[in-house]
């Protein structure tokens, strides 16, 4: 398993540098001009062109991409922001904290009621339950997230005034935005727990261990729940990284300075530092969390641990 | 005796398909899916003749006019009939929709199923190119892909499902590990089954539910995708109408006049649920554990 | 498993902590300005954005400033003019800024050369050099002057001392020192921008304060909130009390109602259509085809669709706003709806089955403008394809002949009209030679070049241009929109700047 774990860091390298010469690729074709945007509307185009010429942006792509490798991979500097001009690490910085709030508290949430909801919904299949569940799940995918982040606000912070309706500051301004955030988390998850739950307890072993007078309790939480784990523990994952891409939505409607805006603010003004910056960070970031969800898989299914691990011996075997 | 190996054999016969297909048809709510499903479709074929009213025309005096009985959703934002269109837009929804769906959901199957089943360097390879493929932010990937392949239909397509591709062929390779070494598919090996067979036919049925479940739940966040493509010259550019374009210009007076969000909006909760309960249905009467 | 959630949980309670200590206790005095963007950047010398337009008269002080429309001295004291192109600019005596350094030519001279040296003020190219001539004198020398440029070179480049700006760590972006009577205080990156008066004000003769300078509040808070719903439900709860951005259609929702005002500004701001004239293209050598299509277009229309009746159309490619537009031409007939004479000019053209491509930047006025312009162009059976883009490939696209036929544009000065017709017009703006729609004519520069020349801009000069536009029709102005800005009544009197933002400090209370 160590073996597995330091292979996966390894390449870790390669994923790294072949993301960031896609996303350098991508803004080189992307058409667009990030010194129009810092000059903004009263420039005219021969100014554009001279401020073009000073950045560096004429110069081969090849040039622009080896001094960008080089300096992310061997000095460790993103750079500064074209419009900023600030360091593009301090921003990412600044505006990771909210979004690692919001991420967590998010994440939490759909772990925690999500789950029980589709355990609910597959043990009581057909019922009343079951339908509750599944037509809440129902909404939550379907109602789009501006759309209750405003009808929040308007009942908590405009007609009853509990909660204020944006910025940050102390939990109460976290309350309305994870709720509105979490809401296609839960449903998705509460619809993927209640699909391998359903999968799960029509198995053989679920009826053997049925069959063998255990307690409906420790058959579903024992036996059940960690066989239908692994999609779960995808989704989880996935929802995680998705997550601390911030959700721009959600940000522009709370007035939220998280990842997702300053990501998207960054993408409209052509403030390639920061966007390639963003997605190299979001990219570590993925891949980790991908490894973990690896790593979980097989403490979850030895099945996986072992497939994990067979490949190793089996090398051994060859060599 | 006689009969009972008969039907045996005549469901041999038939082919996994088809008894997919007989068990699917016993699912009521499976059936109140696709029943709404090829209606919407059929909506979305006939609309030039259900429309009351040309979906292009603008009456300015009647702007975020109410419900009525000449206009039944209201009117929008240039006092066009909002009824109309809705199942005019049901046409480009639609298509975009179900078709960036299906497109994702066919290449993460494919490539889901080989980094399941043949793990080592495949999955190793192809996951690490996921991962940088996921790192992008989508917008930018349209753009990307506006930029270098233009506009146009098909290109729209490339762009909605690209995004999707990562998250199915992970579901899919998670739930193949899990059966991957179980017995039966060791046993499908040992009797000398072809791979294809051995993966189409035993391992896909047994491990395809939770993708059912994520791309039938994701058709409705395709389709509010579809309206942000339209600011980088891809999807749908008005007047053609389509839902989630409907929502996001509604979205700036979603407070003084919701009905505009409204309708859209259920038209998207429709098709969502339809396809859920296809799906329910589907997965289920794909479970080989439920066979007979 | 359970050991990553609780180390999740931990980092969310620290980070929620963390965040709970920067709540800021409610000040009596103090008032709350909503904006759409972030400034990002809020040091001297960086270029103009949509967050920074808000904040830069509360934030910096500029040798003059503009009220009304003419130029007023802020730390000029006099500005004499020595030769056709050197001017001398003298300061007052008495400038410190707030950390206490004293403001002397050498720290204009200082300012300017650090502006033009950015790139980011990309009117600065005009100046050929600036010189401290004595402790309080700077003289500028200047390559070319156009109408109003004088003007508007002296109020680009934000003054800061030297020594407050190389004390600064990073290049004051997110705390200048400055003369301003407002400093940051507190500067949350993306949140909020927190000012306060710190009473230490240089000027202290109440005269000589410019409208911009004014400071009748303690406490400025400039908050950030880009949803526009939520800019209408932050005023409504009163947690803001007065943004320029709260959209038309909400601004109803505010008129009549107990503690809020609605006053209208009128903006600087003109929507304009034109016509893509390079060689080769649809409109080429076709002034009919083009004079068709203007009177195809209702502005009126455009007006109470597309602005819900806050707007009116214009006489000329550019507006009222400005003091060199021409009274005269409010009498003039400027291609009033009439579809007759459309269908006619357009029959004149030979031109038919005609598909034209659109451009305009994406947003709801627009989309709305151009989904108009596109029912109203269908009665001469012309199709149009309406081709809406973020303002970054509109910006590219504008540069390139095949990708629009009409396009949407805006024009927008902060000097005068002849500067809207320069940015426009000028050929020698653009690298492909042409003007704004690849127009090649060379009676339209020597007009434009009259008329915005210093010497000969007048009423005549200006008129002649307008008419000669007008004639060829290249491109026309549609609507000029009025803005309508909803406040608490915490405010008593609106007071914006000419670039139509909020100045905070010089409203009443």
């Amino acid at each position: 398993m160590g073996r597995y774990i330091l292979k996966r860091l390894l390449w870790m390298i390669p994923v790294m540098l072949g993301i960031a010469i896609l996303i350098f690729s991508i803004t080189y074709i992307c058409p667009g001009d990030p010194a129009a945007s810092m000059l903004g509307v009263g420039a005219t185009q021969v100014q554009i062109e001279a401020k073009r010429e000073e950045m560096g942006l004429n110069d081969p792509y090849i040039v622009r991409l080896g001094n960008y490798l080089s300096d992310v991979f061997l000095h460790f500097d993103l750079g500064d922001s074209y419009m900023y001009g600030t360091p593009v690490i301090d921003g990412l910085m600044e505006r990771m904290q909210y979004t690692l709030v919001i991420a967590v508290i998010c994440m939490l949430l759909q772990i925690f009621i999500g789950t029980p909801l589709g355990i609910v919904a597959a043990t009581h299949r057909n019922g009343l339950a079951d339908r509750i569940c599944m037509f809440i799940a129902m909404l939550g995918v379907s109602i789009p997230a501006f759309w209750l982040a405003l009808m929040m606000v308007v009942l908590f912070s405009v007609n009853l005034g509990w909660l204020p309706a944006y910025g940050i500051g102390g939990l109460e301004y976290y309350i309305m935005p994870c709720l509105a955030n979490c809401l296609a988390g839960v449903a998705s998850q509460a619809r993927q727990t209640r699909s391998s739950m359903l999968e799960v307890l029509r198995s053989d072993y679920i009826t053997t261990a049925k069959a063998k007078g255990l307690s409906n309790r420790t058959v579903l939480l024992r036996h059940a729940l960690p066989n239908a784990l692994i999609p779960i523990i995808t989704i989880v994952g996935n929802g995680m990284g998705m997550m601390l891409g911030g959700t721009v939505v959600i940000e522009n409607v709370f007035s939220i300075p998280g990842i997702g805006s300053y990501m998207t603010t960054a993408i409209n003004c052509r403030d390639y530092p920061i966007v390639m910056g963003g997605v190299l960070l979001l990219g570590l970031i993925f891949s980790l969390i991908m490894l973990l969800v690896d790593i979980v898989y097989a403490f979850v299914d030895p099945r996986i641990k072992a497939q994990y691990e067979g490949k190793k011996r089996r090398k051994k075997a060859n060599a | 005796m006689r009969k009972q190996a008969d039907v045996t054999a005549r469901r041999r016969k038939e082919g996994q398909f088809t008894q997919v297909l007989r068990r699917l048809s016993k699912n009521t709510s499976a059936m109140i899916g696709l029943v709404l499903i090829l209606l919407l479709i059929l909506i979305a074929v006939f609309a030039p003749w259900i429309t009351p009213y040309d979906y292009t025309k603008m009456d300015i005096k009647a702007k975020y006019a109410g419900s009525s009985l000449q206009h039944l959703f209201g009117c929008d934002e240039l006092g066009r009939d909002i009824f109309s269109r809705c199942i005019y837009g049901a046409r480009a929804s639609l298509s975009l929709g179900l078709l960036a769906s299906l497109v994702s959901t066919l290449v993460g199957l494919v490539l889901g199923s080989l980094v399941g089943y043949f793990g080592g360097w495949v999955d190793t390879v192809i996951m690490r190119l996921l991962d940088i493929l996921q790192a992008i932010p989508g917008m930018l990937l349209s753009i990307a892909i506006s930029a270098a392949l233009g506009s146009g239909f098909s290109n729209t397509i490339i762009a909605l499902s690209i995004g999707g591709i990562p998250m199915t062929v992970r579901l899919l390779r998670g739930s193949i590990l899990t059966v991957r070494k179980q017995e039966y598919i060791e046993a499908a090996e040992k009797i000398n089954c072809s791979k294809f067979r051995v993966i189409t036919a035993h391992i896909l049925p047994n491990s395809i539910a939770p993708l059912i479940v994520s791309v039938t739940m994701g058709i409705g966040n395709t389709i509010l995708q579809a309206a942000s493509l339209s600011y980088i010259g891809l999807g749908v550019q008005p007047p053609t109408p389509e839902w989630g374009a409907m929502l996001s210009a509604g979205k700036g007076v979603v407070m003084k006049y919701p009905h505009l969000c409204l309708f859209p909006g259920l038209c998207i909760m429709i098709v969502v649920l339809s396809f859920n309960m296809l799906g329910d249905g589907l997965r289920d009467a794909m479970d080989p554990k439920l066979k007979n | 498993m359970k050991k990553i959630i609780s180390l999740l949980l931990c980092l969310s309670m620290i980070a929620g902590c963390v965040c709970g200590m920067t709540i800021a206790s409610a000040e009596a005095d103090k008032v709350v300005v909503g904006i759409t963007n972030d400034p990002g950047n809020i040091g001297p010398f960086q270029g103009m954005s949509a967050g920074r337009i808000g904040i830069l008269f509360t934030t910096y002080e500029f040798l003059v400033t503009k009220v009304n429309g003419v130029r007023v001295n802020c730390l000029a004291k006099e500005i004499t003019q020595v030769d056709d192109l050197v001017y001398d600019v003298e300061i007052y005596d008495y400038i410190y800024d707030q950390a206490g350094n004293h403001l002397t030519a050498s720290d204009v001279v200082f300012s300017y050369k650090s502006g033009m040296a950015s790139g980011n003020l990309p009117k600065l190219g005009n100046i050929a050099d600036v010189v401290a001539k004595s402790d309080y004198v700077v003289e500028f020398s200047f390559s070319q002057l156009s109408a109003g440029d004088l003007d508007a070179l002296l109020m680009e480049c934000p003054i800061v001392t030297q020594a407050a700006y190389e004390a600064s760590p990073d290049a004051m972006a997110t705390d200048p020192v400055t003369t301003s009577a407002y400093q940051v205080v507190e500067y949350v990156s993306g949140s909020k921008i927190v000012m306060k008066d710190t009473g230490k004000y240089w000027q202290t003769d109440e005269s000589l304060i410019p409208e911009t300078s004014r400071h009748n509040i303690e406490n400025i808070e400039f908050d950030i909130i880009p949803d526009t719903a939520q800019l209408t439900n932050a005023l409504k709860t009163r947690a803001i009390d007065v943004s320029v951005w709260v959209s038309a259609t909400d601004i109803d929702s505010f008129k009549g109602v107990e503690g809020f005002t609605v006053s209208q500004m009128e903006e600087n701001l003109t929507e304009l259509l034109v016509f893509n004239c390079a060689e080769g293209s649809v409109f080429a050598d076709k002034p009919e085809l083009r004079k068709a299509i203007a009177y195809a277009v209702d502005s009126e229309l455009l007006a109470e669709g597309a602005y819900n009746g806050d707007a009116r159309p214009v006489k000329t490619y550019g507006n009222t706003k400005y003091a060199d537009y021409v009274e005269k031409w409010n009498d003039e007939e400027y291609f009033e709806y009439d579809l007759e004479k459309a269908k006619e000019l357009y029959a004149a053209s030979g031109a038919s089955n005609l598909n034209l491509k659109l451009m305009y930047v994406t947003g709801d006025e627009n989309a709305m403008m151009a989904t108009i312009i596109q029912a109203e162009l269908a009665e001469l059976g012309i199709n149009v394809e309406l081709c809406g883009y973020d303002s970054q490939l509109y910006n590219q696209y504008k540069y390139e002949p095949d990708q629009w036929d009409l396009m949407l544009d805006e024009g927008a000065s902060s000097t005068n009209l002849a500067n809207v017709y320069k940015l426009g017009w000028d050929r020698t703006g653009y690298v492909h030679g042409g003007a704004v729609n690849f127009v090649k004519d060379d009676t339209l520069q020597s007009l434009l070049e009259e008329a915005m020349t210093e010497a000969t801009h007048s009423d005549e000069t200006m008129d002649a241009f307008h008419q000669y536009l007008k004639e060829q029709c290249y491109g026309i102005g549609l609507v000029q929109k009025l803005s309508n800005v909803a406040h608490t009544d915490t405010i008593t009197k609106m007071t914006t700047c000419f670039r139509g933002q909020v100045l905070p400090g010089a409203c009443e209370y």
